[in-house]
Order: C-alpha cells, then structure tokens, then sequence
C-alpha cells in the first residue's frame, strides 16, 4: 500500500522522468503501463483486429520490449512515439504472420472521430450525408495497409505529422504524401460505393 | 496499480528482465556509423579511381575505336569502378537507414548526398595520389582486373594500322632518334621520333611504357607525332618495391645524354 501511495506522488511527472526513474527503480514501470494501457490496447485493435486474447499478448509483449529497451529510448522523441513505434512493429511481426489482411476494429465513439475524417475529405458535403462508423472503418478496410495505418494515426489516434513520422519511422515528407494518397483512395472508394448503393433505386 | 500492470512488473521481477546495458546501443549505433563512413571512404576512393581513368587520356583517342564502344573493353574499367561506387553509396544507405535518425530523410536525398560526398571526397583523394596506388593496388592483388587493364589498353593502343602503338621502350637510338618498343604480344618496332613532343622528359627511358600516336610506315616501323605517359600503365620501375638510390642509378644510365656518352666512350676504346 504504501508502495503504491508513493507511485502515485510520481504520477505527475512527465513519462521522459518516468523512465529514468524507471532504470532505477522498475516500479516505477507501473505508472508508464497505467498511462498507455488503454491508448496501446486501443491502437493494437484498431490496426490488428485480432482477438482480444491476442491484443492482450502483444500488449504484453510491448511493454517487456519497450523495458528491455529502455536505455535506447532517444530523449529527442516523444515516449508515446517510441511506444507505438514499438506496438506498431509488434503488430507487424505478430499479426501479420497469422492473417493475412488485418482488419480494422473501431470503439464506440470512433463513429464520431471517423466522421472527422470524412468531413475532412469533403466526402460528406459531396454526399450531403453523414457517413457512420461501421460505414467508414468498412472503408478503411479496404485500403491499402500502408493508407490504412496512417489514417488510424491521424484521424483515430490523433497524432501529427511528425509522431507519425516518428512511430512509422517514415520521413516526414513520405508521411504527408502518403496521408494525401490514402484520403484520395478513401474518397475514391466511398464515392464508388455511393454509386453502387444508388444504382438499384435508378 | 492496475491488474495488468501488475502482472507486467510481476513478470519483470520474476524473470529477472533488465533493460539492456545503454553500451550494447551504442555499440550498435557505433557499427553503423562506422560501416556508413567506411562505405563513403570506399566510394570516394571508387570515385578518384574514375578520374585517374578518364584522366588518362585514352578518351581523347577513343574515336579510333572500331565497333561498339559501350561494350569496348576500354569503357570496362570505368563502368567496373561505377559499380563500386554504386555498390558502397547503397551500402551507405541502408547503413544511415539504421542509425537512429536515418529514418528522417528521403531516400533520394540520402543518396544525392552519398553520391556529391563520393565526388568531393573522390577528387581530393585524387588530388593526393591515392587513386594511383588504389589501382596499382588492385592490378597486383587482382588478376581479372589486371586483365581488364591488358585487354582494354591493347584494345586502344595496339592499333598500329590505326595510329596507335603501345610497348615498352627496350633500346634508345639518339644518334638516329630512334626507339624500339616491344608491344604486348612481344613485337618489336622502330619508331621514329623526330621533332615528337615528348609528354614528359622522363618517359624516354628503357623500361618505360609509353603510348604512341603516329603512323604505320612499315612492316615493324612507326613513325611518332605525339608519345605519351602511359598513366594506368605498370613498367620495370613500378613493379616490386625497388630501393630507390638503385632505381635512380639505372635510371641515370640510360639517359639519352649518357647513352652518348657511352657509346663515344665504348669507340674510344
């Protein structure tokens, strides 16, 4: 108990403190899975769309790799960057293996954040509608993965340019192009499934 | 703490899990670095060797050529030392993509800047005489590149209907102003140099490979305009490690002026 009252003291500090207490102190480690638990659970879902057995295994897997490696966390970076860098190579190496396309999964409250994303397209004022969640992460399963993976950063996780450049390990300039490239394939694709949907009632 | 976390840090305390010593990165990063400047070195030196080569000056008479000549023995050695260079800048690259910020930059600037550092790097060490020793070097050590060298200078140079004439220098006849060349295949031809711009005053020696541009004007005679250095070429001075007062002295001896000397001295007698 007393323990854990003391953790919570260092709740406050920031995660780039958390982890040279952590090299000191594995304890400390604690206060890291508490903060990034959920947002990695949530990210591993989204682009894996595995099981939640098999989302808690890579979940656990990333927090023992990212403690091996803590000594090479780069204090330049951002540590949320450095800890989806390594869920994002966890998934790949995990998933990747077993299915052969990993399917998008969304939460309840994605519907909003994904509409984000095609109000960003102009998609919805083309179509002078609305798109629905389960509408866009069936989109988003269609894309190519590397389009996929840096609209679920962008518009789902809410990272900028430059954490995804950082968790992707992807220059900047790519990730932009490759943001522009995956929102003209998003808006090819809904447009062409809008086509599809009103040719029956023509 | 939560369940979860728990059970993560009860894993690291059961296992005896530690992070990775902060050397082990270095380290790592260290390798890399280390392979990428080594790479660059070996580029730059790739580099130079093309500049020695085309500074030779076989290209200002590659017109005397006959038939193609990109698949010419002559254009081999440089198309050898641009794969090299090619080689070590993607060596170089995927060197720097492993450093810890290689991610960072675009591919095409990474190798625009591997290829511009080869340049620079490559002309000095031009500059300082390392291309020379970097070819020489590879002509002792290996075989197919010194028959590269053979064949692409007997493919330019042993063209005597042509102009061209390569060989060694084994007699000097300043009475007469002639010399006799053995070429590769063990010829022997008087040539005469009258009125020649030698390239250089110390190219009239015996041992000497020198490369000739005149004309056929018999079965075994030649007559020069121009004779020139033969850059790329390894004559009796280069071969071994020769002590140097040794090749100064035989090199004295056979001047033209005390080859004149010699033969004055030799009626005398």
């Amino acid at each position: 108990m007393e323990k854990e009252k003391e953790l919570n003291i260092y709740a406050e500090k920031t995660d780039e403190q958390l982890v040279a207490l952590t090299l000191k102190d594995e304890n400390f480690y604690a206060i890291l899975i508490e903060r990034y638990e959920e947002k990695l659970t949530r990210y591993i879902l989204r682009i894996s769309g595995g099981s939640k057995e098999d989302v808690e295994d890579t979940l656990q897997d990333v927090f023992i790799s990212a403690y091996k490696n803590l000594n090479d966390f780069d204090p330049d970076l951002k540590f949320s960057s450095w800890i989806y860098r390594i869920a994002h190579n966890k998934v790949i190496s995990h998933f990747r293996k077993i299915t052969a396309r990993p399917k998008t999964v969304t939460y309840e409250g994605d519907g909003q954040l994904l509409n984000i994303l095609a109000s960003d397209l102009d998609i919805a004022r083309d179509l002078e509608r609305k798109y629905t969640g389960e509408e866009v992460r069936s989109i988003l399963e269609e894309l190519d993965e590397k389009y996929r993976e840096v609209l679920v950063l962008k518009f789902l996780e809410e990272k900028d340019y430059k954490e995804i450049s950082d968790i992707l390990e992807k220059p900047m300039g790519t990730v932009a192009t490759l943001i522009n490239r995956a929102k003209k394939q998003f808006k090819e694709k809904s447009l062409r499934r809008e086509a599809q949907t009103l040719k029956p009632r023509t | 703490m939560t369940k979860f976390s728990e059970s993560i840090i009860g894993k690291i305390k059961c296992e005896h899990i530690a992070p990775v010593p902060r050397w082990h990165f270095l380290l790592k990063g260290g390798v890399f670095w280390t392979l990428f400047g080594f790479s660059m070195i070996l580029g730059s030196l790739s580099f130079s060797v093309i500049v020695h080569i085309v500074r030779s000056g076989d290209f200002g008479v590659c017109d005397h050529l006959q038939g193609n000549l990109i698949t010419s023995a002559v254009m081999l050695l440089p198309y050898f030392w641009l794969v090299f260079l090619t080689l070590f800048i993607i060596v170089a690259y995927i060197n720097w993509k492993c450093t810890k910020n290689g991610y960072r930059f675009r591919r095409r600037w990474i190798i625009l800047v591997g290829i511009l550092l080869s340049i620079i790097f490559g002309i000095i060490f031009y500059a300082i005489g390392m291309a020379t020793k970097v070819d020489n070097l590879m002509t002792k050590t290996i075989p197919l590149y010194d028959i590269s060298k053979h064949n692409a200078r007997k493919e330019l140079w042993l063209q005597p209907e042509s102009g061209l004439l390569i060989g060694k220098i084994i007699e000097i006849d300043e009475v007469e102003e002639k010399i006799v060349l053995k070429d590769e295949e063990g010829r022997e031809w008087i040539v005469a140099d009258r009125a020649v711009g030698w390239e250089d005053d110390d190219l009239e020696r015996k041992g000497k490979i020198i490369k000739v541009v005149g004309k056929k004007i018999g079965e075994s005679e030649f007559e020069a305009n121009e004779i020139r250095r033969c850059n790329d070429c390894q004559d009796d001075e280069d071969m071994g490690e020769v002590d140097e007062e040794l090749a100064k002295k035989e090199a004295s001896k056979n001047t033209h002026r005390n080859i004149i000397i010699d033969e004055e001295d030799s009626r005398e007698e």
